[in-house]
């Protein structure tokens, strides 16, 4: 009966080491940091023209990462495309980047008339959503970046109307 | 007495959800959680696969696409079941799957020996993000399949006991459809798996400690009070493992790795070896003077107080022993984890308990026939028990250890119980002759497993056995070279699983990992699935510099692991891991990829 209580002592001395080093492991596992500012990249536009980060340096960019198979990004196109006709002679650029291949991107790009840049790719596309916080490879994402490089804010998923405003707002 | 017990049971599980949920924010899955494929080859000729899907996410039925990666081998039209009707602002009405969806693939034409199939499936959340389309390369192997549906006509026998195995590295997916068939079935297999741990040698402590109740009672102990003994130890512990089952459904695999953690297991060994210690008569396990009488008040009779001890005793040992029994059930923890239903991972973990305590309550039925009475034995059990105490914490302390270290320290434990038992003295007589027997072949068998400790060998049972011996049960690794950033994307893009190993000839950890740990058999079936891309990066040239440089790779050995052509980053491994480790990384690792 003794024993069992110094036991039963030495088993909460045990649980409790065991939640604090669950924490532990837990932060470390969590060392995936997004980069801060706009890392460098090249992609091939939907003509398949190699096009460079550095073309759009200076200014403030709305990176939205997309895809035509992708129901909720078709939905937000529309507001992209009004976002860009607002705010080009603010300085903002919109890029569209599609994870699929160029053709049924060109298609529906015509077919929406989107007048932004549109990049397509694949691996090189995941990874660039990736380091800018794209942890679960979703879409769509959205990144606002302002004229310095630097990435201000990121949302996962479907943009209304007002969180676009309030991302750009925050930018411009 | 009671009330101590549920204290301990509530701090325990409210300790344990405070760190799980204090910095938890809701999250978005990955898609490798949100959608769950596991697949298996019946004897119908079928590949029987399943989907499991997370609450608020949903597959597309017009996505679902299955390819035969090996040549030769033809498929059916997919048996897919009718949708949910959904009207989609892009595609329209179709159909969608939520929580679950199984679907047959007929295999009509295959090879022998195992065959690669892609999976495809594509789905989104209900809060608006979509998934890119997820590619599933599964094996399977027709010909097991087919060995059973000639057996079962030869005997006109229409028993499916036979359906057949998938591909080898897919322990995990078979376990996991058969939980999924029912709850009931789920708790059925748990249970059973409990009996089969039960005989796990961390499981061995258990029985000193019950029998010590049992037998503490004097001799005039009953049949019936044995029983009721030994249940009162038992429900207990099947309790906590029910505590551990509802918790790991609620908190996912994050739980169940704190429970592998070092410190976790470092823990757990230091309790082993203080109990051991006791058990050598070091010291009596007891509480200070002023505590011992409150507590002798508070359990008035004798009675309910070894009633209370049993219970207490049994909490206590599903703590230790359950550090042991986790990593054999990792795919049925991942199981409950997945499918998040407390109600069955509380059933399932404590059917998993009382299948443990099977085993303890045949020793109180038995009643004191199954073990003797008490007396001066007591004193050599006691130390019989101490040294078996030290080998489970050399057990859960051998997978934090190299093989080598692990045999290191059995064969220490191994010299002690030859000199303990006499090994070395002379004029000895009658039993104590016999004991010399025993303990002279401890001492030589301690002394070859530490100089095959020495000599950097793992094995109990071969110490000395060279490593082309220890290699038997490994093969060759069959690795694809990139010397190139290009090489190496190339080869990714071609091979979409793909594990890539940097390497370098001055690198020793490399070198270690990869005689020791890569050629593993069951490292090998665990990677089963992905291409094994090997890069030397030996002269640290340009091109190397700029590989490193392009995958963010600071120095070898680094371990990378790619599913769809994209790294799981956070799944790289930097620096040296053992064996063990390796295998518990690789467990961890979105199955999209097996």
């Amino acid at each position: 009966m003794k024993s069992a209580l110094s036991l039963a002592a030495a088993a909460i001395a045990a649980a409790i080491i065991g939640a604090l080093s669950y924490q532990a492991i837990h932060e470390r596992n969590n060392e995936y940091k997004p980069a801060e500012r706009l890392p460098a990249f090249s992609l091939n536009d939907m003509h398949g023209t190699p096009r460079q980060s550095s073309e759009w340096q200076g200014k403030t960019l709305l990176i939205n990462f997309w895809a035509t198979w992708c129901p909720p990004c078709r939905k937000e196109i529309p507001l992209l495309i009004d976002a860009q006709n607002r705010y080009a002679d603010q300085g903002l650029q919109v890029i569209g980047i599609a994870l699929e291949q160029a053709e049924p991107v060109r298609k529906y790009a015509k077919e929406m008339g989107i007048n932004y840049p549109s990049l397509a790719g694949s691996a090189d596309v995941i990874d660039l959503g990736n380091r800018l916080g794209n942890q679960i490879g979703a879409l769509p994402f959205t990144v606002m970046i302002n004229a310095d490089g630097k990435v201000l804010d990121t949302h996962m998923g479907e943009l209304t109307l007002s969180e676009l405003e309030a991302l750009i707002a925050a930018a411009l | 007495m009671i009330k101590y017990f549920l204290t301990l049971c509530l701090f325990i599980s409210t300790s344990a959800y405070a760190s799980l949920f204090g910095n938890k924010t809701e999250q978005l899955l990955p898609a490798e959680e949100a959608f769950v494929v596991s697949a298996e080859l019946r004897d119908d000729g079928m590949i029987h696969a399943n989907w499991f899907v997370a609450d608020d996410y949903y597959l597309y039925k017009h996505q679902f696409k299955f390819t035969a990666l090996s040549p030769g081998v033809v498929l059916g039209e997919p048996q897919i079941p009718p949708g949910k009707a959904k009207t989609d602002a892009v595609f329209g009405d179709v159909e969608v799957y939520y929580h679950s969806v199984d679907i047959q693939i007929p295999v009509i034409k295959a090879p022998d020996g195992a065959f690669n199939v892609e999976l495809r499936n594509q789905g989104c959340a209900e809060i608006g993000l979509c998934y890119p389309p997820q590619k599933n390369v599964l094996s399977f192997d027709l010909s097991s399949v087919a060995l059973n549906q000639t057996t079962s006509n030869q005997t006109t026998d229409k028993q499916t006991t036979g359906a057949s195995t998938a591909s080898p590295g897919n322990s995990s997916n078979q376990l996991a459809n058969l939980l999924n068939r029912s709850p009931l079935w789920a708790v059925l297999v748990f249970a059973g798996l409990g009996v089969l741990l039960s005989f796990n040698p961390c499981s061995y402590p258990m029985y000193p400690i019950l029998s010590r109740i049992i037998v503490g009672q004097g001799t005039d102990i009953t049949r019936g009070k044995g029983v009721a003994l030994s249940l009162a130890y038992v429900v207990p512990m099947a309790a906590m493992y029910a505590i551990a089952g509802a918790l790991i459904a609620l908190a996912g695999q994050n739980l169940f790795a704190a429970f592998q953690s070092p410190l976790w297991l470092g823990a757990v060994i230091a309790i082993l070896l203080l109990l051991s210690l006791s058990m050598f008569g070091f010291y009596e396990l007891q509480l200070p003077a002023s505590l011992q009488t409150k507590l002798n008040n508070l359990s008035e009779n004798q009675r309910s107080g070894s009633y209370a001890g049993a219970a207490i005793m049994g909490a206590i040992s599903a703590l230790v022993v359950g550090a042991c029994v986790l990593p054999p059930l990792t795919a049925a923890l991942l199981f409950i984890s997945q499918s998040g239903n407390v109600a069955l991972g509380a059933a399932a973990m404590f059917a998993f308990g009382l299948g443990m305590g099977l085993p303890l309550v045949a020793i109180g039925f038995s009643a004191g026939w199954l073990l003797p009475k008490a007396g001066a034995w007591m004193e050599h059990i006691k130390k019989v028990f101490g040294v078996l105490l030290i080998a489970a914490a050399i057990y859960i302390a051998s997978r934090l250890l190299a093989d080598n270290v692990t045999l290191a320290l059995w064969g220490l434990l191994l010299l002690g119980c030859g000199l303990s038992l006499g090994a070395l003295k002379t004029n000895q007589q009658g039993k104590a002759l016999l004991a010399q027997g025993l303990g002279i072949l401890s001492l030589l068998w301690g002394a070859l497993a530490i100089i095959g400790a020495a000599q950097g060998n793992g094995d109990l049972f071969k110490p000395l056995g060279n490593s082309s011996v220890a290699s038997e049960n490994s093969s060759k690794v069959n690795w694809l070279k990139a010397t190139n950033e290009t090489e190496l994307t190339q080869l990714l893009e071609q091979h979409p699983q793909a594990m890539v190993d940097i390497y370098a000839d001055w690198c020793i950890p490399c070198k270690v990992m990869e005689k020791t740990i890569f050629p593993r058999a069951d490292v090998q079936a665990a990677l089963a699935g992905r291409v094994l891309i090997k890069v030397d990066v030996t002269e640290d040239s340009e091109t190397d510099q700029q590989l490193k440089a392009a995958f963010n790779i600071i120095n070898p050995p680094t371990v990378m692991f790619f599913n769809n052509g994209a790294e799981l980053t956070n799944h790289r491994i930097t620096g040296e891991v053992n064996a063990a480790e390796f295998l518990q990384h690789l467990q961890a690792l979105p199955p999209t990829a097996l």
